[in-house]
């Protein structure tokens, strides 16, 4: 499969903000920025990787991309198409060519729906083929997913199945529309690391059949390196990095990307493998709960960053500027490039994904 | 995982799965048999005309009899004051339970559980409307609004009393279905719907409507013993349906004509079914309640 | 001696279709101050194995066969009241970083402090705070946070208190089930950090258990490989890593990916485990295996001595 350079979806200075309502023991609601100012674009048929933490927005961005919430500010273009927007017919054309596979295989299928029933009823809602081919239709995606012979899995229902068989039968209803558009929101965090691989060939095999184009959310960089064309990294709402992927994880120039690349678990032969320790073992306090909370731009990794220097990260909010075509972070002292070109030298050290 | 029950497929198989253990239950048992023993006597009630036109619970005198009569071997339970069949009005008044019994709750439920989903997915403005009406609607005694209607309209139809019975008592039903509605709606699957681009009424019907149903199911047992119990007070009250025997008729007519200490074989036999049918609903609901219950399930594993 | 040594242990579960056979015949030692990685995919029995350890299986849940023999005697017959002396003074848990391991209506510094009065009903008020200080500064938590209640901690920080309660009456062997599950992976390398830095320090034994090897890799010296109920590889982690025998030891290490080089294809292993209820007569991986030959679907398995300290079950690796 080949990426073009076109653009499939385009987040436009996306910003999300959840607000808590005012209780009886806060008078003030309180708002939480889940996402600030996001602008990044998808290429057609590309595999994108969002990476970042529990908190950072990674989640928020592929529910509004779905449409499963609208954003607070900016703009999400599908093929050229504001998408926030949409209604009535428009809306459901939408949702034939954007699909989700959900984090939780045990909670995204309905425990009462039979896997045939679940696989087709995308095709019903749609009105696509009818009762004659739409089995024929269902059978032939299941064994594309892995799950064979299909007609073994049609009668049965989610309990019965294993959490890799089950995010196979996720994905199998996500891809049986021909989406051309799908956000995987880690796919694979409950289920086994030994089944984690088999879903992600699942993936990549689904990306060369259908030229599907992917937005892959995932919290290991292992992981989005194995699958992914080209990562973002984020970290509190904000991105951070955002490159080819082989560039990103050979010479991150972020010190949180380094920070994650430091802590990803690993085994083999990791002897020689460079440990930047960009990370401070105990975050600078203050700046978050201090005067003027809320108010002060201040780069959001400042308090766990070991290089950062206080009179310029503290007091601003660093841009997301290029560093080279293609490559572009969000700091004010950008690490020197190849600090040591074979990082990770080892090929027989091996990560946990 | 290791040690878990292997689960068996479907409605079918969650069905099979509940009365496994249903089955364990001692209050399931006796409630489900006495409910039986209570459909046999309804549909026995048939046979009683069928053999002698005097057996007629309404309409059957014995003709060598104007007055109430202790049991005999030509009226076991004996007779009433004007000489009809106490075993036959009994046998009547089963069928005329279930009738209201189950037709009450089965509408009161209907309504409970669509009101209920309906509120719980489109939140906002018509949740706050419908859980408003199922709060005024809640706090209204029902028996007293019967009353008041009856006396406004004079008697009532057994289907009209059925039908007033249904509009009072689903605020309870839908109050409890709207929380579940609630929490489902935020899990997975019902997101991985709409992300199909299924509709609202797909969504409520196709993936809501089974995962509430059971709890409906069980809200029905625990609908049938009040609808029973208001059938029965307004028919002793002399509200009930002049057309038809209920127990609460038969009381009645023990209570109005001066027997209510002189006949026990007359007076006992109803108030003993009103009694049992209520109480063998609801143990059956008690039982139901454990299946559905996954908290108490578990400590009846662990025991 | 060996601190732990277990020899042909088995458990099964009773359940509805006939008993389940999640552990079986499973012999490993575990010296004082090593550490044993257990690592296999759900349902292979290594939490089983580690509720066993622990006196802790649950009611349809027994051990049928073997000994677990803790400082030379056998905890299998112990009963009741002799699992209460040895549970947190001899053997302790570290928990998952869920929020339900800690009550959260009770400070979290309280807790520990309850942890120790159970245990030494004879110690004073005022040693058992500074013991709990004490601790606090060992696993790393600011000591002001003591009266802190759960939720006022983050994540890393609660996992650092179970760790802290498990420590609490110096156990010698600790069995860590999946302690960094619903971690980001930089807290998770936090405390990886911390178990290991710990258990040299103090001289621990650890049973790390774990669907994943490359968080095992990171604590433990030795890796036992469990599938289907059976460990199927023991030996240490750098002979299992560099020379990995059992052909399912093979196929879990292909299943992870390198961040240098070429981007090679993972290989998975196709299909799924068998069914404990009713396994099969010979080996339990010969159908997703690539290198079965004709007996191994009948012939039971026997261990292949590797090395003076690795070994594997499989009658077609030798």
């Amino acid at each position: 499969m080949e990426v073009t350079g076109e653009h499939i979806v385009e987040f436009e200075g996306v910003t999300k903000i959840y607000k808590s309502k005012a209780s009886l023991f806060s008078r003030s609601s309180e708002e939480v920025v889940a996402l600030r100012d996001l602008t990044l674009n998808i290429r057609k048929g590309e595999i994108f990787g969002l990476v970042g933490e529990s908190g950072s927005g990674k989640t928020t961005a592929g529910r509004l991309l779905v449409k499963l919430e609208e954003p607070t500010e900016g703009v999400i273009k599908l093929d050229g198409t504001d998408i926030t927007k949409l209604k009535g017919g428009r809306l459901k054309e939408f949702r034939r060519n954007v699909q989700m596979i959900f984090q939780d295989p045990y909670q995204s299928l309905n425990p009462q729906v039979s896997i045939f029933e679940a696989v087709c009823e995308p095709l019903v809602i749609h009105g696509i083929g009818n009762s004659g081919n739409r089995k024929e239709m269902v059978e032939e995606m299941l064994a594309l997913v892995g799950l064979s012979p299909p007609e073994d899995f049609l009668a049965r229902y989610p309990h019965q199945l294993s959490g890799g068989q089950r995010q196979r039968v996720a994905i199998a209803r996500a891809m049986i529309l021909k989406p051309t558009m799908v956000v995987a929101d880690e796919p694979t965090s409950m289920l086994d690391a030994s089944i984690s691989a088999q879903i992600f060939n699942i993936l990549l095999d689904m990306r060369e059949r259908f030229q599907v184009s992917i937005l892959f959310i995932t919290h290991s960089l292992a992981a989005a390196r194995y699958l992914c064309d080209r990562l973002g990294v984020i970290y509190k709402g904000s991105l951070m990095e955002l490159g080819p992927s082989g560039v990103i994880i050979a010479e991150p120039r972020h010190p949180y990307t380094q920070a994650l690349i430091d802590a990803l678990p690993k085994f083999g032969q990791c002897g020689s493998v460079f440990h930047y320790g960009t990370l401070l073992a105990e975050e600078r306090r203050g700046i978050e709960d201090g005067e003027g909370k809320g108010t002060k731009e201040f780069c959001p990794f400042f308090p766990r960053c070991r290089p950062a220097r206080a009179e310029k990260c503290a007091n601003a909010m660093p841009r997301l500027e290029n560093l080279s075509p293609g490559h572009a972070i969000r700091c004010f002292f950008p690490a020197r490039p190849s600090l040591q070109v074979e990082t990770a030298g080892s090929s027989k050290c091996y990560y946990g994904i | 995982m290791a040690g878990s029950v292997q689960k068996r497929a479907g409605f079918k198989g969650a069905f099979l799965e509940g009365w496994e253990i249903f089955k364990e239950s001692l209050l399931g048992r006796i409630g489900l048999t006495l409910i039986l023993i209570f459909a046999l006597m309804a549909v026995a009630s048939f046979i009683p005309p069928m053999i002698d036109p005097m057996y007629h619970p309404m309409h059957g005198v014995d003709p060598e009899i104007s007055f109430s009569t202790g049991p005999s071997l030509r009226h076991w339970l004996g007779t009433d004051f004007m000489g009809r069949d106490i075993l036959s009005q009994l046998l009547a008044g089963a069928r005329v339970a279930f009738m209201v019994g189950v037709s009450a709750a089965f509408m009161s439920i209907f309504l409970g559980t669509s009101i209920g989903m309906i509120a719980g997915y489109m939140g906002k403005a018509v949740d706050t409307m419908l859980m408003r009406l199922a709060d005024m609607i809640m706090v209204m005694p029902t028996l007293l609004v019967v009353l008041i209607l009856s006396s406004l309209f004079g008697q009532l139809n057994i289907w009209t009393i059925v039908l007033i019975i249904a509009l009072f008592r689903w605020p309870g039903v839908s109050r409890v279905i709207r929380s579940q509605t609630l929490s489902l709606k935020t899990r997975p699957f019902i997101e991985a719907a709409r992300v199909a681009g299924a509709s609202h009424f797909r969504i409520i019907f196709r993936h809501i409507m089974p995962n509430v149903l059971p709890l409906s199911f069980l809200y029905m047992t625990f609908r049938v013993t009040s609808a029973i119990i208001i059938e029965a007070a307004l028919a002793f009250l002399g509200f009930g349906d002049p057309g038809t025997v209920s127990w609460g008729m038969m009381l009645q007519w023990v209570w109005k004509t001066g027997h209510m200490f002189k006949a026990p074989y007359w007076l006992l036999p109803p108030g003993i079914c009103i009694s049992l049918i209520t109480l063998s609903f609801y143990m059956l609901g008690r039982a139901m309640d454990e299946v559905l219950d996954p908290r108490l399930r578990k400590e009846a594993d662990a025991s | 001696m060996a601190l732990l040594e277990i020899e042909g242990l088995s458990i099964g579960y009773g359940t509805r279709n006939g008993l389940l056979r999640a552990v079986e015949d499973v012999s490993f030692t575990l010296e004082a101050g090593g550490s044993l990685g257990l690592v296999g995919e759900s349902g292979c029995g290594k939490t089983t194995l580690g509720m066993a350890l622990m006196g802790l299986l649950p009611p349809n849940g027994k051990i049928m066969a073997g000994k677990i023999l803790f400082e030379g005697q056998d905890l299998k017959e112990s009963t009741e009241e002799q699992w209460r002396k040895i549970r947190w003074r001899k053997i302790s848990m570290i928990f998952q970083a869920a929020m339900n391991a800690l009550n959260p209506v009770h400070r979290v510094g309280d807790q520990i402090a309850e942890a120790i009065s159970t245990h030494r009903p004879e110690m004073p008020e005022r040693e058992i705070m500074e013991r709990v200080a004490e601790l606090y500064r060992l696993v790393g938590i600011p000591v002001e946070r003591i009266k802190d209640y759960p939720h006022q901690y983050s994540g890393g920080m609660r996992q650092r208190a179970i760790i802290a309660m498990a420590l609490a009456c110096n156990p010698r062997l600790i069995i860590a089930d999946e302690p960094t599950t619903a971690l980001d992976v930089i807290v998770q390398d936090q405390i990886l950090k911390e178990i290991k830095k710990l258990q040299e320090k103090l001289g621990l034994s650890i049973i790390f258990i774990s669907h994943d090897i490359s968080i095992v890799a990171e604590v433990c010296e030795d890796i036992g490989v469990m599938y289907a109920g059976q460990l199927v590889e023991w030996g240490p982690k750098e002979a299992v890593f560099e020379n990995p025998v059992h052909p399912y030891t093979k196929a879990l290490l292909a299943s992870y990916p390198t961040l240098m080089g070429e981007r090679e294809r993972l290989r998975p292993i196709p299909g799924e485990p068998p069914n404990l209820v009713s396994p099969p007569p010979g080996c339990r991986f010969c159908d997703r295996c690539p290198s079965a030959g004709k007996s191994c679907k009948s012939q039971a398995p026997v261990w292949a001595q590797v090395g003076p300290r690795h070994k594997a079950l499989c009658n077609a690796c030798s």
